[in-house]
């Protein structure tokens, strides 16, 4: 991966008269990463692409993208982005092959050139089947791919995708997340924002952890992770259970935290090795009975926990 | 600046979509105009005619009275043959086969002669203006009758001067409100047609502006290199085109159709004035175009904008007949400016060109001032986003 910086996001302030959506936001994303940002809904993700894109006048701060300053009319820069909005933008009187047809000739003129981008993309998204339907035909998660198909045609060296999963079903998703690393792989830099965690961990290569509008952390997956103090969470079954014992674990190596709930011991660790079996031993030691165990190594979600003191997203 | 192809076919290609709904709205609105040109364009000197009402008279006497009213009152309306039986009678009356029954009482004209009182008896449709005319068309044949009758005339010479004295008709002329030369089918084909290219070109381009207004495929575009003044001028240019195949479209109908009906000049005037009407069209489609932001509201604004203008405007209403206020502001639409032009083409032999002109001149500086406004709103909206 080479160091050449494609956006440059400097003290970035924008605010809705109160409200203030984006706080002195900075930001740097290399060329060749998939750059994840992740945050709940209202963190300023979508503010910070529409920003980028010049679709959005700021109050504040420095935008520069492939080392010039991006404004609404910079089309010199433009024609090397491609963008996925999180709303389908097609026309509902084209077709599928007529929409990625015109969205690629913004960017392509030479028609004989535009006619085999467009049948990549045609094929890069699976929608062979489709090209003589209109949007209205189109399920849920071919749409998703026809915005895909439409965002990505003319070949752009860098992507923005803005929650592309969202009202997706799992397969159209893992086809999306599977699309959009080969995207990377053919050389394109990505942007991907989601506040679904598991789609960052899998796909992105270096993720900033939005909220209120401020960058909290910004780091590979591991380093994100280790920044965090749980290094390792384990839970075990125990019908019954006494305080003697808890405060017992608690003097266990790399212990930080132990509580139990509802017949359920939930222990989090710093980092450490042999956690699991220094505690399974003293359970034994102690005689007491125990069920089934876990152990849960720290997720994205346990990051933003840790970091904001909130949950990324609602459990269902 | 070079002309965005792919802007442009894509404006073609949701025309296209739209076509059905343009072939309909097209077909209605030829259909309209001749049906109106047609129906308008009648000999207008020909037009006034007295009403015949159907009548009947029972003639119990059977004397020289009875044919003598019957040969007046068939004069001017429609004799028709009864039986002499009340229920009959009433059943005409009530299907409105007859509207007035005139019955002579038996021994009528011996009453009269020896002077003694011997009133007629009628029937008619209950308050019926036409059965009310025919009464007073027998009282005016009464009192001419009794006044010769009472002057010491015999029955046939009593008769036939109250025949002489009431033979004398009103004539009826028309007033000539319009001028005889030009008035013809062309005109009122003329007459209507900003109408029908407010509303077809409006119709027919709107669609196409909604469907680039989406705010999401706007946001879209707008992050795309295509440059934002480019493009809207090629939706102009796109509008400017449909714009002028419904103004050939719409011109060359009446010049095959009524040809004969105009010299080649009155045939230029007319195009200019149509051209500049169309050019309303086109800006007013542009202006409400990038305003809607659905269909159903569009379709609204086309008929509120058509039908207001064309009323408004003295299209549908004679200039003449609209009050000081209406004239005032209808002087602030284009539709207004249009027909004082199409009013002065008419008499092509003793042209007001200082009218023509400045009524052509006027619907171009409405043009350019809705082109002006949509680009400033265009701006707005674009910030907006």
């Amino acid at each position: 991966m080479s160091e050449n910086i494609v956006i440059k996001v400097e003290n970035l302030v924008k605010r809705y008269k109160e409200l203030v959506a984006l706080d002195h936001f900075n930001l740097e994303i290399k060329e060749g990463e998939v750059f994840g940002l992740l945050g709940p809904n209202g963190s300023g993700k979508s503010t910070t692409i529409s920003c980028i894109l010049g679709l959005l006048k700021y109050d504040k701060g420095n935008i520069e993208v492939f080392g010039k300053e991006m404004t609404p009319s910079s089309y010199d820069i433009k024609k090397d982005i491609g963008v996925v909005l999180q709303n389908v933008a097609v026309f509902e009187e084209l077709t599928v092959y007529e929409n990625i047809d015109y969205f690629c000739s913004l960017y392509v003129a030479d028609k004989k050139l535009r006619k085999k981008y467009v049948d990549e993309a045609i094929e890069f998204t699976g929608l062979e089947d489709f090209v003589k339907f209109y949007p209205k035909k189109l399920s849920g998660g071919l749409l998703r791919r026809l915005n895909i198909a439409c965002g990505i045609a003319h070949k752009p060296k860098l992507i923005f995708m803005d929650e592309p999963t969202v009202a997706v079903d799992p397969q159209s998703r893992n086809n999306i997340l599977e699309g959009i690393k080969k995207l990377n792989e053919d050389g394109a830099t990505v942007v991907y924002t989601s506040h679904y965690m598991e789609e960052v961990e899998k796909i992105c290569t270096r993720i900033a952890i939005m909220d209120s509008g401020k960058n909290l952390a910004i780091g590979t997956n591991e380093e994100l992770k280790n920044m965090i103090k749980t290094g390792e969470t384990i839970q075990v079954e125990i019908p019954e259970f006494s305080e003697n014992i808890l405060n017992g674990i608690k003097e266990l190596p790399h212990v930080y935290k132990a509580e139990y709930e509802d017949g359920h011991l939930k222990v989090q660790y710093t980092k450490g090795q042999r956690n699991l079996i220094v505690l399974l031993d003293y359970l034994k030691s102690k005689d007491i009975n125990f069920g089934r165990v876990y152990s849960e190594l720290p997720t994205l979600n346990d990051v933003f926990l840790e970091i904001t003191g909130k949950e990324l997203r609602d459990k269902n | 600046m070079m002309i965005d192809m792919h802007t442009f076919k894509t404006f073609l290609l949701i025309l296209r979509k739209n076509i059905p709904s343009i072939m309909v709205y097209t077909g209605i609105s030829i259909a309209l105009i001749f049906m109106i040109s047609s129906s308008n364009a009648e000999d207008v000197e020909n037009k006034y005619k007295g009403t015949e009402i159907p009548f009947t008279i029972i003639d119990r006497d059977g004397g020289e009275f009875g044919d003598t009213i019957k040969e007046y009152l068939s004069k001017k309306n429609d004799y028709k043959e009864c039986k002499d039986d009340i229920d009959n009678l009433r059943n005409n009356i009530f299907y409105r086969n007859v509207y007035y029954v005139l019955i002579i009482p038996e021994g009528y004209e011996d009453a009269v002669l020896s002077g003694k009182t011997m009133e007629l008896e009628n029937m008619k449709v209950k308050d019926s203006a036409l059965g009310y005319y025919v009464d007073l068309e027998v009282n005016q044949f009464m009192t001419a009758f009794r006044s010769y009758i009472a002057a010491g005339y015999d029955m046939d010479n009593a008769l036939e001067s109250t025949l002489k004295s009431l033979d004398e008709d009103v004539k009826v002329t028309m007033s000539d409100t319009q001028k005889d030369e030009g008035y013809n089918r062309s005109y009122y084909y003329y007459g209507i047609i900003p109408y029908i290219f407010i509303s077809v070109i409006m119709a027919a381009v709107g669609p196409v502006y909604i469907a680039f207004n989406k705010m999401d495929v706007r946001r879209r575009i707008n992050c795309s290199a295509d440059r934002f003044r480019k493009r809207n001028l090629c939706l102009l240019l796109s509008t400017m085109l449909v714009g002028v195949f419904a103004w050939l479209l719409f011109n060359l109908m009446p010049i095959i159709i009524y040809h004969n009906d105009m010299s080649s000049v009155k045939i230029l005037f007319n195009l200019l004035n149509t051209f500049c009407m169309a050019a309303v069209a086109m800006s007013l489609a542009f202006m409400f175009g990038n305003l809607a932001n659905s269909n159903n509201i569009f379709q609204g604004m086309v008929n509120v904008v058509s039908m207001g203008l064309a009323f408004i405007g003295g299209v549908f209403v004679p200039l003449e007949v609209l009050s000081n206020n209406m004239l005032k502001l209808s002087k602030i639409t284009p539709t207004y400016w249009y027909v004082v032009a199409n009013n002065a083409i008419v008499d092509i032999a003793d042209l007001d060109s200082r009218k023509v002109f400045s009524g052509m001149g006027m619907q171009l500086l409405f043009t350019a001032a809705i082109l002006g406004i949509s680009m400033v709103v265009i701006k707005k909206f674009r910030t907006r986003d």
